[in-house]
């Protein structure tokens, strides 16, 4: 019999509007994959990020490719400390971004990250990197720019993380 | 009439052996002569030393002395007689109206050597060699006597342990050996053991969700100090009264800092305590955790059909079969680097071991070091269907970096309609500390077969260890 899984490890429903940073420490290490989903808006337009272990060297090749209503996607390759699972993240358009982590308590392998986002109006984008680094991901922080004083995450604004594992 | 202390006058030679009720091995026989035993001094000689604790005298026994239990002394003895009482295991003399008690004066033995010290819990070893001046007669017992404390215990053989330490305290130890003659003086002291103290607190302790109902996961961080001795085990206690009183969560014995605790009650809020033991005992216990109360979650309807975890051999073409048919749509996830390929590839999918043309798929991509991306990219009446375009990292990007892609299966059990198929994915490559490549890439396909699918084979690549290939099904 197949078993269950795709189970919701903490959610985090933000209330106020005075919420720069969201941090989950002491992940269970007992599933296949994490799943790291974002929804929401922002007080202002800005990016989110992503920082792995609070690990704050650039470790994080990653290329984004994203498109916002131009006949070609564009494509970047950066290396940097964190994650961007949001560009932009709009002031009323909520976003959503799936994050993948797989095989994220392992430790042998570095660690591959896939994030597909967007919202409705403006902007679509797809986030392919990794992190490099073989320990197992227990702590993710999301966060915003820590020099952007003035905006956060707005109110209602939904991060959980699922775990989905294998048989 | 007052108690008189006889004994035989201070430096006598005694025989040797000694009677055996002295704990010697001569003189069994019922009547010996004492001659031996007494000081050959000019003066004094054959003489005991009569006391009565003020004033003392010296007499001359008999210089012989018989032997046996109180009610066969001499019937008729005379001032100074001697006997040997076996019962008191005592010489007496006759003062002319009594007998009294003789008490004889031999060497006690030699300190013995004190060896190395050694601790287990609050139970300390305490060795020692015993001396080769064992004195007038052997032996009986050595006795060992801590420092602080004054714990002794005694033994005739080596080492001692002593019980009854108390946590956290240095002790020192000597050791004494006792003839029938007396004690010695103490060994010199043992080296300085410092027993254990039970561990400090742990700090931190969190209590979250693990998705499942009833379920909490308990983390907290290991005490600064383990009391000098390893933990062995973690206590997890809960309180449904904000810490009026708290209860045991069997957990079994672990060292691990975290524990899953099950059976709580959905909407009851639990605090949470964690404490750790060692060898000597159980420290205090951590500061609460927050208020915890266990919520309710959705039923999944994500299930594991098949995982596929390659091992040190590699994985080539796998098939899937049998696959139920109780969902609605399959999700692939594909994890993996090739040993087949140099810089990357792609898996090749089929359903239900179709090889005809039957195939088709577009893909974009964005290859390389550059900011750039390919035009869509289609591909009609293939034979297979294509994970990716170029999504997997080959033997020439190194050994750690991976590659992933999520590949959806839609409506897999329909008989009237072909399937679609949507994958998503790449890999990520750091080249220098400055700058990588990837390859990322999008796929959208279709199967164009009206069979429900029940077998899926993934070929056309060799998996590296640790690779996974995983399917899953939802509703």
């Amino acid at each position: 019999m197949a078993t269950g899984t795709y189970v919701p490890i903490v959610s985090n429903v933000i209330s106020g509007n005075t919420t720069q940073l969201v941090d989950f420490q002491n992940i269970p290490q007992t599933y296949t994959d994490l799943v790291v989903i974002l929804s929401g808006t922002m007080a202002t337009s800005w990016d989110i990020w992503l920082r792995v272990n609070n690990d704050s060297t650039s470790k994080c090749p990653q290329q984004w490719a994203f498109g916002d209503g131009g006949a070609q996607p564009y494509v970047y390759n950066v290396v940097d400390t964190v994650f961007y699972p949001v560009l932009n993240a709009h002031t009323t358009e909520p976003y959503l971004s799936t994050q993948h982590f797989p095989n994220y308590a392992n430790t042998t392998t570095y660690k591959p990250y896939l994030n597909y986002s967007g919202n409705a109006q403006y902007q679509f984008g797809i986030t392919n990197g990794a992190w490099n680094n073989t320990n197992a991901i227990n702590r993710i922080k999301i966060f915003i720019d820590p020099a952007q004083t003035t905006t956060y995450f707005a109110n209602g604004t939904t991060i959980g993380i699922y775990g989905i594992k294998g048989s | 009439m007052a108690d008189k202390n006889f004994k035989v006058k201070t430096g006598l030679t005694l025989p040797s052996p000694l009677p055996v009720d002295q704990g010697g091995t001569g003189q069994t026989s019922a009547s010996n002569t004492l001659n031996a035993l007494l000081p050959l001094q000019t003066s004094n000689a054959n003489k005991v030393l009569q006391t009565d604790g003020t004033n003392t005298s010296w007499i001359t026994p008999s210089v012989a002395y018989t032997r046996g239990t109180t009610s066969q002394r001499p019937a008729s003895p005379t001032a100074g007689d001697l006997f040997f009482n076996t019962e008191k295991k005592a010489f007496e003399v006759w003062t002319g109206s009594a007998w009294v008690s003789v008490a004889v004066n031999g060497a006690v033995p030699l300190p013995p050597t004190i060896g190395t010290a050694s601790l287990t819990a609050l139970i300390a070893s305490v060795p020692f060699t015993g001396p080769n001046d064992f004195g007038d007669a052997a032996i009986s017992t050595y006795t060992a006597t801590s420092n602080p404390g004054s714990i002794s215990v005694s033994s005739a053989t080596s080492p001692i342990s002593i019980t009854g330490l108390t946590a956290g305290t240095a002790y020192t130890f000597t050791v004494t050996a006792t003839n029938a003659f007396g004690i010695s003086n103490a060994s010199s002291a043992s080296n300085s053991v410092t027993t254990a103290n039970v561990p400090g607190a742990p700090t931190s302790v969190t209590a979250a969700d693990t998705g499942i109902d009833g379920e909490a996961l308990i983390a907290w961080t290991a005490p600064g100090s383990n009391g000098g001795s390893a933990i062995t085990d973690y206590i997890v206690e809960y309180s449904l009264n904000a810490g009026s009183s708290y209860t045991v969560f069997a957990d079994g014995t672990s060292t691990a800092t975290s524990a899953t605790v099950t059976g709580l009650t959905i909407g009851t809020t639990y605090i949470f305590r964690v404490k750790a033991v060692n060898v000597i005992g159980t420290g205090t216990a951590s500061s609460s955790s927050s208020s915890y109360t266990p919520v309710a979650h959705f039923s999944t309807s994500f299930y594991s059909i098949s995982t596929t975890n390659v091992g040190a051999g590699g994985q080539g073409s796998l098939t899937i079969s049998s696959i139920p048919q109780t969902y609605t749509h399959l999700q692939l996830r594909l994890f993996g680097r090739l040993t087949d390929v140099v810089s990357s590839g792609d898996a090749l999918i089929r359903f239900n071991g179709d090889t005809a043309g039957n195939y088709s798929h577009h893909h974009w991509y964005a290859t390389g070091s550059s900011n750039s991306a390919s035009s869509p990219s289609p591909s009609a009446s293939s034979t297979t269907m294509w994970s990716s375009y170029g999504g997997f990292p080959g033997t020439n990007k190194g050994t750690s970096w991976w590659g992933y892609h999520v590949i959806d299966i839609t409506n897999y059990t329909s008989t009237s309609i072909a399937k679609v198929i949507k994958g998503l994915g790449g890999y990520s490559k750091l080249e220098t500390s400055t700058t990588s490549s990837q390859e990322t890439s999008m796929t959208s396909g279709q199967w164009n077969s009206t069979a429900a699918i029940n077998s899926i084979t993934i070929s056309g690549v060799n998996w590296a260890q640790y690779s996974s290939i995983a399917l899953y099904g939802w509703s």
